[in-house]
């Protein structure tokens, strides 16, 4: 019986099997040739050729570990000393970021970027300066800025006036101009206040106007040591001031 | 553990013979389970897709039907999940035409019978029960690997079996078949 019970389940399930597969071969299979075209597309063209997706984290892992093996490498006195040697020697031109990393981890290579970098010479700067009838102010150290253009100008009857060109480790620009005038003369300024904000400040006992605006662009003007001064930057506020504050008249044979 | 940062997918000419032989087989049976053409197309597509993008990770290389159908169930599963609906399978499936096959009028009716039957019996079955269906009846899974494959216990794989032939042999013989927790 048990057999008989066994074998008339084994002949349903096979009659089952049948008219299930009969069911399913009866419905449609649509889509197969755009189907095999986008496979191809996918895997097999050339230029969007397809492979199996990379493991993020394996990836982040191994980027990780050869930057740290890099920086390590660069530890090393023999390959620290040559690649200095190589930065300072062929005067390379380092981009800011990657300037401000390797001055991080080679500070010796600091002041040595800082001078070579500047487009303009200690004896052209001194050259053109022999004009002017006044000491103009200048940052006492140009580590973070590089100093890319001075012009001298005929300034009315006063003479003449200079106007520096500074451009930071970004690359942005500050333009810083000096004229004599006997005495400072009140300023009025109409300024949109929805866009723009006024500060001062009192630098070496300077008032230190400062008009910043939304987009970045900062204008700052103040009068000292018998010099009129104005300022024009895009950047940070804080950059601004911390190079005003670094100023210090110019003595002949500094950077 | 195999350390590989790039695969490569297999051979373009190899992969077009598999595609050619399973294709219809694959969508058949996705369409019988999701009653949705479209959803069937496209998860078969995306299933031979990845099939042939991992091909060196199948172990046994004459498994590949079941493999590939099995990818492109679970992948027509996950698009329900994201469209976050529970299609109306059974009506879908009562208005699928029927593949391009001549047959005779004899034929035809005989066949329409047996198989309006079984359409009958597979549209009116919940949709664990259908999956379980194809995967045994049509792809010859035994239970453990129906078991991997919808990565539910076997227990529950003998179970959903035990009661979609009840529901079959009930539908087919024209009984009024209701399920155990129906009853």
């Amino acid at each position: 019986m048990d057999t008989e019970h066994v074998k008339s389940v084994d002949e349903m399930d096979e009659r089952l099997r049948v008219a299930v597969r009969e069911f399913v071969n009866s419905l449609p299979a649509d889509g197969q040739e755009e189907g095999w075209r986008c496979i191809e597309q996918k895997l097999y063209s050339g230029s969007n050729r397809r492979v199996a997706p990379r493991d993020p984290m394996r990836t982040l892992i191994m980027c990780l570990a050869a930057f740290a093996a890099l920086t390590m490498l660069f530890q090393i006195p023999v390959v620290h000393a040559w690649s200095v040697r190589m930065i300072i020697k062929y005067e390379m031109k380092l981009p800011g970021r990657i300037r401000t990393f390797i001055t991080t981890i080679a500070p010796e290579v600091r002041a040595n970027l800082a001078s070579r970098n500047r487009v303009v010479r200690s004896d052209e700067l001194s050259a053109e300066f022999g004009k002017l009838a006044f000491t103009p102010m200048v940052p006492k150290t140009d580590a973070n800025w590089c100093l890319e253009a001075v012009k001298v100008k005929p300034w009315g009857s006063e003479g003449f006036y200079v106007t520096l060109t500074y451009k930071d480790e970004e690359g942005d620009t500050l333009r810083l101009a000096e004229v004599p005038l006997a005495k400072s003369h009140s300023t009025s300024i109409f300024y949109n206040h929805n866009h723009s904000s006024l500060s001062r400040y009192s630098i070496r006992g300077a008032d230190v106007a400062v008009l910043s605006h939304d987009t970045g662009s900062i204008i700052a003007w103040w009068y000292e040591q018998g010099l009129s001064l104005s300022l024009t930057y895009t950047g940070n506020v804080d950059k601004a001031i911390s190079f005003i504050t670094n100023l210090a008249p110019y003595e002949k044979g500094s950077p | 553990m195999r350390f590989s940062l790039c695969k490569q997918p297999l051979p373009k000419d190899a992969a077009r013979v598999l595609y050619e032989t399973y294709y219809a087989d694959v969508v058949r049976q996705v369409v019988a389970v999701t009653g949705d053409v479209e959803c069937a197309v496209e998860s078969t597509q995306e299933a031979f897709l990845r099939a042939f993008e991992r091909f060196d990770t199948l172990r046994d290389h004459s498994s590949f039907s079941s493999w590939v159908t099995s990818i492109a169930l679970n992948a027509a599963r996950d698009t329900f999940r994201k469209r976050g609906r529970e299609l109306s399978i059974g009506e879908k499936l009562a208005s699928l035409p029927s593949g391009n096959r001549s047959l005779t009028v004899e034929e035809e009716a005989s066949d329409r019978e047996s198989t309006y039957a079984v359409r009958e019996a597979v549209r009116s079955m919940p949709l664990d029960l259908r999956t379980v269906t194809i995967l045994f009846y049509v792809q010859d899974l035994d239970i453990q690997s129906i078991s991997r494959t919808l990565g539910i216990p076997s227990g529950t794989v003998k179970s959903r079996l035990s009661r979609a032939r009840a529901w079959l042999r009930g539908k087919m013989n024209g009984e009024e078949c209701l399920l155990a927790d129906e009853r």
